[in-house]
């Protein structure tokens, strides 16, 4: 008797971006293992390192590229809606107060 | 639906604002570490650290604090040369980085007013060579990180609208490169912090629309670290945490994340800061409205970290027109 062929993979449905992304792309997006990698940027094995010490004199910014990128992947899911038109901006967009005078 | 929050989730608070602290220095800078003396990037960083974890209010604390707004305003102020240009620290050295620095900075303490504004637009438009793209100095070599630099610095000082938006677009556009990256000038190879710094100015200048979109996702996507986590400058590189940022920016910035449901917060293209920070803050910056591939002027503006709904849909596109490859 015949050994029964596994069942083909199921194509992802039309609710399944992170899958479709990955069939479309080859890839997806590791957003546990950067995490992971974010943390480990300063940790006590890492502090060993040559490199560590090296990149001291830049401390201040490395540090900041680990905690805007551990905020970038943050925040709330969202949910896609239906897409608006929205009528064109004005020429130059401003946004915040106005600009303190010139020195 | 919940907020998750991946900063407590990697970071002590206290001991963010410790290290920030640790790094304060008498002049009102901020140094790269402990033992050093102050400089403008690291200042920015700083702010940019505590700007993020809303830390500034506190950091300005009399009792406790470490933070005088005014104090590191004028420090920035004394690196103001009389062409309008800025230095990084005592050293001397010149450079458009250094212009973006200090107004950032300024209006991250609230204290644009402490500088020459519009002296220091002066410089930085100076710096602006036949190809519609800026250099370190003037007649210095068109380069990407420059551009952000410059744009940014135009578009904090309300000077936007002076740039040749078509001539830059046409030239940041001419960054993409056969694997989908973006480089930092002709000629040489792609790397994913250009994602970054060549297409945080396509967005300031509204011609996001002039590159292939999928191309550079799919570029960045295969910069990933599938073991260890981490983006590197290119495929199958060392990853390190300065093209991680960047490349996740990229990502955010493409509308990738928030398209494949992944939890992301819209990132300013102008301040490198999370948007909800930036419109906490009210900072001040101008972006020039949206045009499309055909150069028509696009409905809405998408990608700039304000609308996240519209980056999910178009980021959904996006996935779509890579299937249909």
């Amino acid at each position: 008797m015949a050994a029964a062929s596994p069942a083909p993979p199921r194509p992802p449905s039309d609710d399944d971006w992170p899958g479709r992304a990955k069939a479309a792309f080859g890839v997806g997006f590791w957003r546990d293992k950067h995490i992971s990698f974010i943390r480990s940027v300063d940790s006590e094995d890492n502090q060993k390192s040559v490199e560590y010490h090296a990149m001291q004199y830049l401390r201040m910014s490395a540090v900041y590229w680990a905690v805007a990128a551990a905020d970038l992947v943050s925040g709330t899911l969202v949910r896609p809606a239906a897409r608006a038109q929205r009528p064109p901006g004005p020429l130059v967009q401003t946004t915040g107060p106005p600009r303190c005078a010139a020195g | 639906m919940p907020q998750v929050n991946a900063v407590d989730e990697c970071f002590d608070r206290a001991e963010l604002i410790a290290f920030v602290r640790s790094c304060a220095r008498d002049d009102g800078g901020f140094a790269g570490s402990p033992e050093r003396s102050s400089q403008l990037l690291y200042t920015l960083s700083a702010l940019q650290v505590l700007a993020i974890v809303d830390a500034l209010d506190e950091a300005c604390d009399p009792e406790s604090g470490f933070l005088d707004r005014a104090r590191t305003a004028a420090f920035v102020a004394s690196l103001q040369q009389a062409d309008g240009s800025f230095c990084g620290d005592a050293a001397g050295e010149v450079d458009t980085r250094f212009s973006y620095c200090a107004l950032s900075a300024c209006a991250l303490v609230g204290r644009l007013d402490a500088v020459d504004v519009s002296a220091a637009c002066d410089f930085v438009l100076s710096c602006r060579n036949f190809d519609g793209s800026f250099g370190a100095v003037p007649g210095g070599e068109s380069h990407g990180g420059q551009v952000f630099c410059c744009l940014g610095a135009l578009s904090i000082g309300g000077r936007l609208g002076d740039v040749d938006a078509d001539l830059l677009g046409w030239w940041l556009s001419e960054r993409q490169c056969d694997s989908g990256g973006l480089n930092g000038r002709p000629e040489k190879q792609a790397d994913v912090c250009y994602s970054w710094w060549d297409l945080s100015g396509m967005l300031m200048l509204g011609r996001e629309a002039w590159i292939s979109r999928h191309a550079l996702t799919g570029f960045i996507l295969r910069c990933q670290d599938a073991d260890a986590g981490g983006i590197s400058d290119r495929p199958d590189d060392q990853a390190d945490i300065y093209h991680t940022f960047f490349g996740i920016a990229g990502l955010a910035m493409l509308g990738h994340l928030p398209a494949i449901g992944e939890r992301c917060n819209g990132i300013s293209p102008v301040y490198a800061l999370p948007q909800r920070v930036v419109d906490r803050l009210g900072l001040p910056s101008q972006l020039l409205p949206p045009i499309d591939a055909e150069g028509a002027v696009a409905p809405g503006g998408m990608l700039r970290g304000r609308d996240m709904e519209a980056l999910a849909r178009d980021g959904r596109r996006d996935v779509e027109m890579a299937e249909g490859e």
